[in-house]
């Protein structure tokens, strides 16, 4: 699968949250087409805006909620093509803080994205944001980065030679 | 269907497409509305309770955090307190950047709100998701507009969300001129968008319903007032000092609400677009004034709904208003202030105008400089009141010419119309597994 975009996704100041810009920028010696991008701080207008810029298929990696033990990971096909999981848009109770990676997802498909979307999903550690307290990962979760990080590049290199 | 001598009760429990949980319960019995309650239950935040002990620079950053989409009016209004109390002089450079910092995230805050959260409702469809299906040009048109409403913050505070270069007295990173020639720039080449923007809301088909009542504001002897000024009242025509809040705002606690409610000068007042196009319609930039008459807002104007086409107006006069402000900081160019100060004792509120309406924020400071008392009062407390007056006053004829279902949209877009944030949340993705 040529083309291929690896994004994180998420906030270095939500604690976990930010676990998909850290395991990208832990990512080196790519395969030949493969390129990374950080969409930090990224809102869904943002996030919408970037998967439409994309000619090819994407892999967003991201702190998920996926009912996992703290630190496990899934990488999936998400669009709505997907056989494996889906993203939840709250399409009824979306609102200025509830518009997500799902509500960004549904709206590039809806405006005609047509590129595969893989998830890179990670558990958070932490029960939820801190916003006020906790300015990078939790501890738990960085002694889960190097397997994370194996886990994300076996990722990358399935998906490289997945069909498109 | 006709409403009339209906029975039944209507719970709208989480109100959606608002911030925080906001519930509304209307009995009808023989087509007579009996009781009507706007509940509120969100739990306290005690962000004044974080302050206390902290030194005066760390307080706007710390309550920047009350709200992701008003982090900037927040902030401005934490330092307006802070240095009212320090006596703390601010720069006339200083002043014209948080004016464009304030006017960037009002552009974003409405264009999220009117196009993703509000247009919905006009549409006929639950969502900004379907929209995207039937109307993907207008879609394209709000995204683009939103990013680079994004950007613009970006730009003159460092980052989109929760921007850390402003502090008290001034900037400690100065904004790039070449990023901000390339942004007015932009703003210009988006005046279409701005203009279409217009055109598309002047379409909508807003609900016919006025209850006058007082609208409150912000206003200046030269601007239209987002930044500073006095309180003005409608019903008086006066103008109070920021500093007689509490005089102003008189909360008060009503069981059903975990929020406190505020009334002035009768049993509630509004705040928020339409009482600032309502009150401050002469300083609104001419290309503002000429979309208020596209989208037949005429002043003074009871109609609530109207605020998010009043939303609308703020948006081109912000666009437009932004690129003058961007000459003049083009033209004299910026240059590094001295921004230190003396930590100390003191008293001191602030005022500005954030996207949902007037926000009060005022503290104290003990002789070591340390905080020892908070308060901060927003714009959604103050209009809860109001928004609950005004369901109570449509209530009845709605009930009288509409279905259940109509009633129930119809009280929903007069809550969704006020913008109101409830509180802060934040969400993680959530996946279904499909095994």
């Amino acid at each position: 699968m040529s083309g291929l975009t690896v994004a994180g996704i998420g906030s270095r100041y939500l604690a976990d949250d930010g676990v998909g810009l850290y395991l990208v920028g832990e990512l080196d010696r790519l395969p030949a087409g493969v390129r990374r991008e950080l969409w930090e701080d990224a809102d869904a207008p943002t996030l919408t805006l970037r998967l439409l810029e994309l000619s090819g298929p994407v892999l967003l990696v991201d702190c998920a909620d996926m009912g996992l033990a703290g630190g496990e990971w899934r990488c999936f096909r998400a669009d709505p093509c997907g056989r494996e999981g889906r993203l939840l848009p709250r399409s009824r109770t979306v609102s200025c803080h509830g518009l997500g990676v799902a509500e960004a997802v549904a709206m590039a498909v809806a405006l005609g994205f047509d590129r595969p979307v893989h998830v890179f999903g990670v558990q958070p550690c932490t029960p939820g944001p801190e916003p006020l307290s906790a300015r990078g990962l939790s501890p738990a979760m960085r002694a889960r980065l190097p397997a994370l990080v194996t886990g994300l590049r076996h990722a990358v290199r399935t998906l490289c030679h997945a069909p498109a | 269907m006709s409403g009339k001598k209906a029975t039944y009760t209507i719970d709208l429990d989480h109100v959606t497409r608002i911030e925080g949980h906001g519930s509304v319960r209307v009995s009808v019995r023989d087509g007579r509305v009996e009781e009507l309650t706007l509940a509120i239950v969100e739990a306290q935040r005690f962000f004044e309770s974080f302050t206390r002990g902290v030194v005066a620079h760390e307080i706007p950053w710390i309550v920047g955090r009350i709200c992701g989409i008003c982090c900037v009016a927040h902030q401005l209004a934490a330092c307006r307190g802070v240095e009212a109390a320090l006596g703390l002089e601010v720069s006339g450079q200083s002043r014209l950047l948080r004016r464009l910092l304030n006017e960037s995230q009002i552009l974003q805050s409405h264009l999220l709100h009117v196009y993703f959260l509000a247009v919905p409702d006009y549409m006929g469809v639950p969502s900004v998701l379907p929209l995207a299906r039937s109307h993907p040009d207008v879609v394209r048109r709000a995204l683009r507009l939103k990013h680079l409403a994004n950007e613009f913050t970006r730009v003159i505070g460092g980052r989109a969300l929760h921007p850390m270069a402003n502090t008290l007295r001034g900037w400690r990173r100065l904004p790039d001129p070449d990023a901000l020639a390339d942004i007015r720039h932009r703003l210009a080449a988006a005046l279409p968008d701005f203009d279409a923007t217009v055109e598309f809301a002047a379409g909508l088909r807003i609900p016919q319903f006025e209850r006058e009542t007082e609208y409150v504001s912000l206003r200046h002897p030269e601007e239209y007032a987002l930044y500073d000024g006095q309180v003005y009242s409608s019903d008086t025509g006066e103008l109070t000092p920021v500093s007689d809040y509490r005089r102003i705002t008189n909360e008060f606690t009503v069981p059903w609400s975990t929020a406190k409610w505020a009334r002035w000068h009768r049993a509630s007042y509004m705040v928020g677009a339409l009482a600032r196009v309502n009150n401050n319609f002469d300083r609104l930039h001419p290309a503002a004034r000429r979309a208020a008459e596209s989208l037949g807002l005429r002043v003074p104007c009871h109609n609530p709904y109207m605020n998010n086409l009043a939303q609308v107006v703020e948006i081109v006069h912000c666009a437009h208003n932004s690129l003058a402000m961007l000459d003049e900081v083009l033209d004299r160019g910026l240059v590094r202030e001295e921004i230190g100060y003396t930590p100390g004792p003191g008293y001191g509120v602030g005022a500005v105008e954030a996207p949902r309406g007037l926000l009060f924020h005022a503290y104290r400071f003990d002789d070591s400089g340390r905080c020892q008392e908070a308060d901060a009062v927003i714009p959604t407390s103050q209009n809860l009141n109001n928004i609950e007056q005004d369901m109570r006053a449509f209530a009845p004829s709605m009930v009288a010419s509409m279905s259940q279902d109509e009633v129930r949209l119809h009280l929903e877009m007069l809550l969704r119309a006020y913008d109101p944030c409830i509180s802060c949340s934040v969400h993680m993705l959530e996946v279904e597994f499909i095994r």
